[in-house]
């Protein structure tokens, strides 16, 4: 298997790492790089998909009958991602205020800009976050604990038989060589616009007033405020059905459990542990051993 | 009365005791080294990243199993009484070195007894239970799916994960304690676990309900 | 397509009906969702199913099923009633003012035209003509008010097409039809122009042609061919099959679209006779005049010296028919034992041909059949289609030649928008792998050295076949290009006596093309896309000059590189654009010639009085259109199998003239035991049936699978997911269920009817394995393009019980 190498293949800054202090290096500020999907103009013909697994030379399986049933049978090719298999599009179906509607959408990782695997994960350096804003796995630095996958508000990491997570890394030896990512690049309809996270943002509210123009009062930009944005930007023809669209939550953050792990918790079990020392090695000094003998004196 | 020795741990207890030692160890310094970046190297140490924190649920278990049959076997002297909330009350004492200020204590004091209670009686339960959540999330959100309805398998692992961190805290300080009264704290203490005997001096010193209960029945 | 695929951005509105380009051409696609991006044109779809492309329009009606006749019958009718049609467009440049002969009527209530002849299921078509005058001229009243015009008669024709009909034929509510017909209307305004975009959705009824034919009366009505944005497209299946189409791949049909001759043209003069037409307007072009220049000029490439003056340009060397062998033919053909053998190539005809079991009964008859293909097809192991068929007792001699892909060879692809594009090849091919031009020329020299040591009764045109070709054993693309763009034989010399183009010098354009044997061309359509400069069709100039999408210097696009047919059409009867905004080409009365953004469908110095439609004998389109065997005007029949009566005269409910077979595989079933509408299609992932043998395009859609509606599957106990039996009254296979609202059941006359979509692409060949849709499908053939009616027939849904197919 090839396992997906990051910062010393492709030369990239980086901006962040997981369980280490930021920044990293105090380097000039890039351009966050992004990706709009107009769901309006996607036709779901998974030419991202096969795409996908074309550039990254995946190999995943064929969908038995049995697995294409378990979430419910769609144009779906797969029950899941998979550690093999880095976006999915999805297919879902819902009334809305326009009719019956097909509501059909690409599912990878986010590239959120503050990104909850990075946040949770507890091995220095396994998870990266570059300069121009994709995170990426160091599967080197991985110690396989699935706590990535936990402190994902958008439930992307899958794992291998070691435990070690894949998701999508944005092309990140494409677009590292000025190429565009393979999804983008394949797509026939125009569906999914490649550029700066700022360019593509203010493309999306433009993709987002013309859908209003043309009768979907509804229509949002879906720019996953929680965690800072996100280098995936979705213009939705029906913004007041956000969890159709393949499942996307609705208000993403980082838990804040995650949160009271990587924080409060930490200092008080670092109190509590180095204080019983403490405590301990105060008593040593000041009271002393309880010795057989500090009794016998007494009595 | 120099070289009198009492029994205080059989060979199964002090089987149990070495087992529950043994893993906790481990998945306590893995279980920091993961917990604590500051403290990844404990991991190196531990057989590298990878392998630790693979070895850590393992140990979890083993120490649920020792942990099990611990509790059955030393729970029966484990049981508060009148007395021992008095020991807890003037527990200053016992601090200080004074505990001829305290009310004489059977085989184990009351602090003993707690530490039984959190580390040993609740550790084995809640790491056991919040460990396998974290280890198999979705088979245990199916589990759990009925009891907790809108649980989500990620607010669970979360949860769970939030809840053995609670645990390591109060498990790992009474933890410090006790490995300190086991060797620098209290000398004397570590032959019981080594041969199961202490001497009668020890016994009296530090149990003396207990010392003049085994000297009855001897 | 009359434009191309580019062109799609300046459409106003995008009519999808009788196609899912989003599905099977979703790189075309793209064009539509730019014209909406770019300048807010909307995109509606009809059809049965809310399919790809309708997941992303702004408006989708269900209808039904093999009713789109009555929906465009309709449309057709809301546009004359309301007077939503480009009078001005109309008046000058369609026949509605011709006036049509006392011998045409039309039936009502047999829905019947005149000149039936219900023995022999045919029209007298000479009945259907126009009334001429004594130069052999067209009557016509240009006020369109005879009663007899092609107007009227086309506004009396449709008038029984109300809103009403439409949604008791179509299932449409009233309402829907209207606002989608309003939509239309709005594109009789001559700034606005409306692309309809079909494919087989149309074309595979047994009246296809007649619903293409509807779609011609209602764009010529509202003024919408020859104008950017307007335009009919026809969607293309196969990246080259306008190129088979093109090079004669066609029932009764020469390459260049030269009809074949029959049997009783037994002189070259009667053949040309009966097939260059005259011009019955004044100031019609009649292209088709020249129809002696382009045949002879086909026989010179085919024949070269062989092909004299003398010996009629050897037109006896030519096969005449009697009745033209479609596909239908050789398939029925087949089935009763009338073939000896089969050479398959480019399809995997079991797989593709309707009522599978029946083909494959015909190949077990074969002597012998040969595969040339990239993979082990289905049809190379035709006998696993049935357990009636025992491999132990079946004769034919099957030999799977090991064929090449697109990618490993060099050649051309022509797209739907006519362009030709020279590719080049990639890999080497593998192993023995050798493609088509090899293998028939291995054939054809070992025929000619038969015939040169054995003789035979008629040896010449094997013989004398030309086979200029650096390596006889295989020419290359390249050279077969540069013949078919044609070549003088003899210097060509103008009016004044100076040479034009030097004996053996490429031609330029067919407008070079001679009667009298001293130019040769392979095929005159692709006239100039190898002239003395070069290969046009491997030109990559990305200018647009127009801003319009034309890109002149991108490949060449037949004829003459022309991007939008019948351009003259966008500018009025005096030369003027019609709109500043569908500015395309005009006259310029200065120079007294025709200037624009692209090469002129017209003679470049014609006056503006010069019809359009220079194709057509008259120069302007056809309303009223006597040369489709089913009647000058599309009348809605229902299909072969339908479930229900046909509403406006159902003692004829179908096609007339439809061939109907009645051997014992040839059932029609009816609705009582198959209550259900049935239609087949294809979905994205998969090409064919050949996609199914590669890992990736089998896993993004691995499994068979059928779409049915919520309700029907309630009532059958089938829930999302299960195995189902669909059963015809010729087979049945198993899929998976795919239980969605997109699939809508639909009241038409009264009755609740249900409709289950089967996509095509599996069999029992490749990774991805499933029933074989075809075995449900019915024989029942389009009279007039010779398409199965694969959209529309009747099957019933059962729960699968168990023994999983």
């Amino acid at each position: 298997m090839s396992y997906l190498t990051s910062g010393s293949t492709t030369g990239l800054a980086i901006r962040r790492m997981s369980a280490t202090k930021e920044p990293v290096l105090d380097i000039k500020d890039q351009e966050q790089l992004g990706i709009l999907v107009d769901i309006s103009s996607c036709t779901g013909c998974k030419a991202c998909e096969v795409a996908c697994i074309q550039w990254h030379d995946l190999n995943p399986p064929i969908a038995t009958e049995e697995e294409l049933r378990e979430n419910g049978f769609s144009y779906q090719s797969a029950p899941d991602l998979a550690a093999n298999l880095f976006m999915l599009m999805k297919y879902q179906e819902a009334e809305t205020d326009r009719g019956w509607t097909w509501f059909i959408t690409k599912r990878q990782c986010m590239h959120c800009d503050d990104p909850g695997c990075l946040t949770a994960c507890p091995s220095p350096g396994a998870i990266v976050q570059y300069a121009n804003g994709v995170v990426d796995f160091d599967q080197s630095k991985c110690i396989g604990c699935g706590m990535c996958r936990t402190g994902c508000p958008f439930d992307i990491p899958r794992y291998d038989a070691n435990d070690h997570p894949f998701k999508c890394n944005f092309c990140l030896d494409r677009v590292g060589n000025g190429l565009v990512p393979a999804c983008a690049k394949a797509c026939p309809t125009n569906a999914l616009h490649f550029g700066t996270r700022a360019d593509m943002v203010e493309l999306g509210h433009k993709v987002v007033a013309g859908l209003k123009d043309r009768g979907f009062p509804n229509a949002a930009l879906y720019d996953s405020a929680g965690v800072g944005g996100a280098g995936y930007v979705y213009a939705l023809p029906h913004g007041d059905k956000v969890e159709h669209y393949g499942d996307l939550p609705k208000d993403p953050a980082i838990s804040s459990l995650v949160h009271l792990w990587k924080g409060p918790l930490k200092w008080i079990g670092g109190a509590a542990i180095l204080g019983s020392i403490a405590a301990m090695f105060m008593h040593l000094v000041t009271a002393g051993p309880k010795t057989v003998e500090a009794h016998g004196k007494e009595e | 009365m120099a070289n009198v020795m009492i029994t205080r741990l059989t060979a199964f207890d002090r089987l149990v005791h070495l087992g529950t030692a043994a893993s906790f160890v481990y998945a306590f310094l893995s279980g920091i080294g993961i917990a604590f970046p500051k403290m990844h190297w404990l991991l190196t140490v531990l057989g590298g990243g990878e392998f630790a924190r693979w070895l850590h649920p393992w140990a979890g278990v083993v120490f649920s199993v020792f942990g099990f049959l611990m509790i059955l076997s030393y729970v029966k002297d484990m049981f508060f009484d009148t007395d021992d909330i008095k020991w807890m009350v003037g527990i200053v004492h016992y601090m200080t070195n004074h505990e001829e200020k305290l009310p004489e204590t059977r085989k184990y004091n009351a602090g003993q007894k707690m530490y039984f209670w959190i580390t040993v009686f609740w550790g084995t339960i809640i790491f056991l239970v919040s460990g396998l959540a974290m280890w198999f999330p979705d088979a245990f959100a199916a589990q759990v799916a009925p009891w907790v309805p809108g649980m989500g398998v990620r607010d669970l692992v979360l949860l769970a994960t939030v809840v053995h961190e609670v645990m390591f805290i109060a498990a790992g300080a009474f933890f410090i304690v006790h490995i300190y009264m086991g060797t620098l704290g209290m000398p004397g203490t570590l032959s019981a676990l080594a041969t199961g005997k202490v001497t009668a001096e020890w016994a009296k010193a530090h149990h003396p309900k207990w010392y003049r209960e085994m000297v009855r029945k001897a | 397509m009359t434009n191309g695929w580019m062109d799609i951005q300046n459409a106003d509105l995008v009519l999808v009906m009788g196609g899912n380009p989003a599905e099977a051409h979703p790189c075309g696609f793209k064009w539509a969702i730019k014209a909406r991006q770019k300048k807010g044109a909307k995109i509606v779809v009809v059809d049965p199913r809310l399919n790809r492309t309708a997941a992303v329009a702004d408006k989708h009606v269900a209808i039904r099923c093999g009713s789109d006749l009555a929906f465009m019958g309709g449309v057709i009718n809301y546009v004359l009633q309301n007077k939503k049609y480009q009078e001005a467009y109309v008046k000058a440049f369609t026949n509605a003012p011709f006036i049509v002969k006392d011998t045409y009527s039309f039936d009502s209530a047999t829905g019947l035209f005149s000149g039936y002849d219900p023995k022999a299921r045919k029209y007298d078509q000479s009945l259907w003509g126009y009334e001429m005058d004594e130069n052999k001229m067209a009557k016509q009243d240009p006020t369109l008010s005879d009663p007899r015009c092609a107007f009227q008669l086309t506004k009396k024709h449709y008038e029984r097409y109300t809103p009403e009909l439409v949604e008791k034929v179509c299932g449409v509510k009233k309402e829907e039809f209207l606002e989608v017909a309003k939509m239309i209307g709005e594109t009789g305004a001559p700034d606005k122009a409306m692309t309809h975009l079909y494919a087989l959705g149309w074309t595979e009824h047994s009246f296809g042609t007649q619903l293409i034919g509807s779609m011609a009366v209602l764009q010529l009505l509202l003024g919408n061919i020859g104008v950017p944005g307007g335009q009919i497209g026809a969607l293309r299946g196969h990246g080259n099959v306008q190129g088979t189409t093109d090079l004669g791949a066609l029932t009764a049909a020469l390459p260049g679209y030269l009809k074949a001759p029959k049997a009783e043209h037994k002189t070259l003069q009667q053949y040309l006779d009966a097939f260059t037409p005259k011009a019955n307007r004044e100031s019609s072009m009649n292209y088709w005049g020249n129809t002696p220049k382009f045949f002879v000029s086909l026989m010179k490439a085919w024949w070269g010296d062989a092909a004299t003056k003398e010996n009629e340009f050897a037109y006896d060397y030519l096969p005449k028919y009697e009745t033209p062998k479609a596909y239908n033919a050789i398939l029925d053909d087949m089935y009763n034992g009338k073939m000896e053998g089969l050479f398959v190539l480019g399809a995997n005809i079991l797989t593709s041909s309707p009522n599978a079991n029946k083909s494959a009964i015909g190949m077990s008859k074969l002597k012998w059949m040969v595969n040339l293909d990239l993979f082990p097809i289905d049809t190379a192991y035709f006998w696993k289609t049935s357990k009636d068929l025992d491999p132990a007792k079946i004769q034919t001699e099957c030999f799977l030649l090991p064929g090449l892909g697109f990618a490993e060879k060099d050649g051309t692809f022509v797209n739907s928008g006519r362009t030709i594009k020279w590719r080049y090849k990639g890999p080497d091919a593998q192993g023995e792998c050798r493609d088509e031009k090899w293998v028939f020329s291995q054939l054809y020299l070992r025929l000619k050295a038969l015939y040169q040591k054995e003789g035979g009764p008629f040896p010449d045109p094997i013989l004398k076949l030309t086979w200029n070709y650096k390596n006889p054993g295989s020419p290359s693309a390249d050279e077969i290009l540069q013949e078919m763009n044609g070549f003088a034989v003899e210097n060509l010399v103008d009016d004044k006596g100076n040479v034009v183009v030097k004996k053996g010098d490429r031609l330029s354009t067919f407008g070079q093309l001679k009667d009298d044997g001293t130019t040769s061309c392979g095929m005159w359509i692709y006239g100039g896309v190898y002239p003395p400069s070069g290969n046009r069709s491997a030109a990559v100039g990305t200018e647009d000059p127009s801003g319009l999408g034309v890109f002149p210097n991108y490949a060449f696009s037949w004829p003459a590189n022309r991007r939008i047919l019948y351009n003259r059409a966008s500018a009025d009867a005096s030369g003027k654009p019609w709109s500043e905004k569908k500015k395309y080409l005009w006259w310029n009365e200065g120079t007294k010639s025709w200037v624009g953004h692209d090469v002129p469908d017209i003679g470049p110095t014609l006056p503006p009085a010069t019809g359009p439609f220079i194709m057509n004998a008259e120069g302007v389109g056809r309303l009223f259109a006597p040369a489709l065997v089913e009647g000058p005007f599309p009348e809605y029949y229902e299909p072969y199998e339908s479930p229900i009566a046909n509403v406006l005269h159902p003692a004829n409910p179908t096609n007339p003239v439809v061939k109907v077979y009645k051997s014992d595989h040839d059932v029609l079933g009816t609705p009582d035991k198959f209550p259900y509408v049935a239609l087949t299609y294809r979905v994205t992932e998969h090409y064919h049936f050949y996609t199914k043998f590669l890992k990736g395009p089998a896993r993004a859609f691995p499994h068979m699978f059928i779409e049915m509606p919520v309700e029907l599957a309630k009532e059958k106990g089938i829930a999302n997911g299960d195995r189902v039996r669909v059963s015809s009254a010729r087979g049945s296979l198993e899929a998976m269920a795919m239980v969605t609202r997109r699939m809508k059941p639909l009241t038409c006359d009264g009755k609740t009817v249900y409709q289950v979509g089967i996509p095509i692409h599996w069999g029992f060949q490749g990774l991805a394995k499933g029933g074989l849709v075809n075995l449900l499908t019915p024989f029942v053939w389009d009279p007039n393009a010779l398409t199965p009616e694969f959209k529309g027939f009747l099957v019933n849904v059962e729960k699968a019980t168990g023994g999983a197919a």
